[in-house]
């Protein structure tokens, strides 16, 4: 087993501003972005992390100062797990991928995958993860401040209620919302091919409470249906920050298949975002250029100085890399 | 078998903008240092833009050049947004004379940039910039005019000022092999010219007192409407045969505002509450609600013979109104003998102006970032006098430092998938500059 790291030298000169007033312009993480390029004249995207004989997806990455960290769904020989690697700045690329969390309870079915992670508040909080486990969420904490050593929560924190969720619930993704009475954990997740939310109390995860994304219809309603330019949804992964001004934007990253006649359609990517994490705009474009067919990866954005980053799964050679955009 | 499509593309390039680097920084030094509020008290060339009445008090024919470096240093969230610093010089002359009991006094001014005669600019409608100083720095701006003495005490002046734009045609002319490239053939034209333009400017200033004067200014509103055009006339077919859509057409057309400066109205007053000692104090009301935006209006249009069925254009699409209002902005300036002898005088100046910005919160597409505007100033003036034969008249060395504090100013989006998102604009912009001023 042999990783590979590249070192985004050459791309990053993307991040450099042009100057003439339109250096480091404001930018609220909508995009569209730009898929870094490794070398000129190579066509692939320069992959963050691509490792042989295993597939990367669902990145999740959190940055302190120039540092990231970048948890990651590895699936070698059919197998699931989470990994992380770590990185001192984006220009050095990220080091060798570790083993986080593994299944380890039945209800896991062998596999984890999809972590969704919420850094510490506070030196005295935990990081916090939600995952995807045998249909259902699963949740963990570290007290490391590094998010190396997970403490999974024995039982899932969420499973799919069979009514308006049908039977299995998938891309868990994890937000800390502002709120009156303190700060809440909501759990954005895709069932029955939409987007629905759910909250706890952020001291007690396991007190779920299911949230209707239009109170106004007597019955509970998805917070995301679609985008006008997928046929579906089959990944979302939420990032909840400050605006500059200090007020809170929920931010929905959504792939799923566009309109297509091919057995195997191409993907696309969309953006949806709300001040209040529950009645959703849509942008009415995507934010990366048409990604190749087979499987909708997961988008995870973040904001990295004044650039916003897109971090993704994307095939090179024979398996799945983490590739990144950036905007603008 | 090859397509060709026959071509003639023509493109025009302008730079949308507002206002002028004279509007923003001053003209020569003294003016500055006083923070602007020199309407009702000025006679040297820098009267060519305060108040053109100031030229007819003096009597001597009179030289001012000067340089000013101006470094806006402002920043949106926080970080540099990296706008262009602005320098040049300043040349002005004050040539009165009379006829008979009648006097008069021809000025000319000139603010020539150093490093950017003009700037050629064009920025998608949503893109985030500082509207204040985005272009408007990169300008050449000409004033003459003419002042004469109605009676003792009382002058008025009129002129032009003359600024510089850029308009550019880029023409592509040929043919487009659409099967096979080798055919193509286009031939690319590109002519660039620097463009006057003016608009008139007034001035009042009556002695009242001996210790008191009273000016009043007006500056004409300026606004320069310019279209870019984008067009392919053609035929559309396969080589050698008659074209499917004989001389077909696409065009997109745009409409925006190139430069503008509201109109202004000055009214200023300058009292010696001490034979050494100076206040001065000006206020502007400046109509910036007329400001059209510096965004452009599209629209599209084709024929394509019998596919025009087919063809879906976008609505044409009319950018978002700026929605700025009317400001006023006070200045007071204060001088101060402090030093006078038969050889020597010197002065010491201090200066104040807050212009409230005239932009409206940024909720919507646009993102014309602004914030009000505090100037405090200070500046200095030595008067060298009967420097022997070659320079029998005083000889005036003026500098001055201004720095304009623009607090914070949060913009939230009513829409949360704007792409630039809520944003604070703020910052400071640093000035200073020198002249030097030979009467004859």
């Amino acid at each position: 087993m042999r990783l590979v790291l590249i070192v985004l030298l050459a791309g990053c000169g993307t991040l450099g501003g042009p100057g003439g007033g339109d250096t480091d312009l404001p930018n609220s993480g909508a995009g569209p972005f730009k898929p870094i390029e490794a070398e000129p004249g190579d066509r692939l995207n320069a992959p963050v992390a691509l490792e042989e004989a295993a597939n990367l997806d669902d990145p999740c990455v959190l940055v302190r100062g120039d540092a990231l960290g970048a948890w990651i769904t590895v699936t070698r020989a059919g197998k699931a797990r989470i990994e992380h690697a770590d990185a001192n700045r984006l220009r050095e690329g990220f080091g060798p991928l570790l083993v986080d969390v593994e299944a380890s309870f039945d209800w896991e079915h062998g596999e984890v995958r999809h972590a969704s992670i919420i850094d510490r508040a506070a030196a005295s909080e935990p990081m916090r993860m939600v995952y995807e486990a045998g249909g259902a969420v699963g949740f963990a904490v570290a007290n490391d401040g590094i998010g190396h050593l997970w403490q999974k929560n024995p039982m899932p924190i969420l499973t799919a209620n069979g009514l308006e969720e049908g039977a299995k619930l998938s891309s868990p993704s994890l937000a800390r919302i502002e709120g009156k009475d303190g700060d809440r954990l909501r759990v954005y997740y895709l069932a029955n091919g939409v987007v629905w939310a759910a909250e706890a109390p952020i001291a007690d995860p396991t007190q779920m409470v299911r949230l209707d994304g239009n109170p106004r219809t007597p019955e509970r309603d998805p917070v995301l249906t679609g985008l006008p330019f997928l046929t579906g949804l089959e990944k979302v992964s939420a990032r909840a920050a400050d605006t500059a001004t200090g007020r809170q934007l929920v931010s929905l990253y959504l792939s799923g298949p566009i309109p297509n006649t091919a057995a195997e359609a191409p993907r696309g990517s969309g953006y949806a975002a709300a001040y209040d994490g529950l009645a959703f705009e849509i942008l009415p474009s995507p934010i990366l250029p048409r990604l190749e067919a087979g499987h909708s990866p997961s988008l995870a954005s973040l904001m990295y100085g004044p650039k916003a980053l897109l971090f993704y799964a994307r095939r090179i050679g024979p398996y799945d890399a983490i590739a990144i955009g950036v905007s603008p | 078998m090859t397509r060709v499509l026959v071509v003639a593309v023509l493109v025009i390039l302008t730079a949308p903008a507002a206002a002028n680097p004279v509007d923003a920084f001053g003209f020569g030094s003294r003016g500055p240092a006083l923070g602007g509020a020199v309407t009702a008290d000025v006679d040297d060339a820098s009267a060519n833009y305060y108040n053109p009445a100031g030229l007819v008090r003096g009597h001597d024919l009179r030289l001012d050049v000067g340089y000013r470096y101006a470094k806006p240093l402002v920043k949106l969230n926080g970080y540099d947004s990296n706008v262009d610093a602005s320098s040049g010089f300043s040349i002005g002359i004050v040539a009165p004379g009379r006829i008979g009991p009648f006097r008069f006094a021809f000025g000319v001014s000139l603010w020539l940039p150093d490093v950017q005669l003009n700037r050629l600019r064009s920025l998608p409608p949503d893109q985030p910039r500082f509207v204040y100083y985005d272009n408007r720095m990169q300008r050449l701006v000409l004033s003459t005019n003419l002042a004469i003495q109605i009676v003792r005490g009382l002058y008025v002046g009129v002129g032009l000022t003359f600024m510089s734009k850029t308009q550019g045609n880029v023409n592509l002319q040929g043919s487009v092999g659409l099967g096979d490239s080798s055919t193509s053939s286009l031939v690319t034209d590109i002519a660039v010219d620097l463009v006057a333009v003016r608009y008139p400017q007034a001035g009042i200033l009556w002695q009242a007192t001996k210790a008191l004067s009273i000016g009043l200014t007006y500056r004409h509103k300026f606004q320069l409407d310019v279209q870019q055009t984008f067009r392919i006339d053609g035929s559309i077919g396969n080589a050698g045969v008659d074209p499917i859509v004989p001389k077909g057409f696409f065009a997109a057309a745009t409409t925006s505002t190139d430069m503008f400066q509201p109109w202004q109205l000055t009214l200023g007053g300058a009292l010696h509450v001490t034979p050494r000692l100076e206040v001065l104090v000006d206020v502007t009301y400046a109509r910036w609600s007329e400001f059209p935006g510096a965004t452009p209006g599209l629209t599209l249009s084709a024929d394509i013979g019998q596919f025009n069925s087919m063809l879906k254009l976008p609505k044409t699409r009319v950018a978002e109104a700026p929605r700025f209002h009317d400001i006023v902005i006070p200045r007071i300036g204060i001088e101060w003998k402090a030093l006078e002898r038969d050889k020597i005088g010197l002065m010491a100046r201090f200066g104040y102006s807050y212009e409230p910005t005239a932009a409206p919160e940024q909720i919507g597409t646009t993102s014309l970032a602004d914030a009000d505007k505090h100037t405090f100033s200070v500046g200095a003036g030595l008067e060298l006098r009967r420097l022997g034969p070659i320079l029998p008249r005083p000889l005036v060395l003026d500098v001055h430092l201004a720095v304009t504090g623009l607090p914070d100013r949060s913009n939230e989006k009513l829409v949360p998938t704007n792409r630039a998102g809520d944003f604070v604009a703020g910052g400071v912009a640093v000035s200073a500059g020198a002249s030097i001023g030979l009467r004859f």
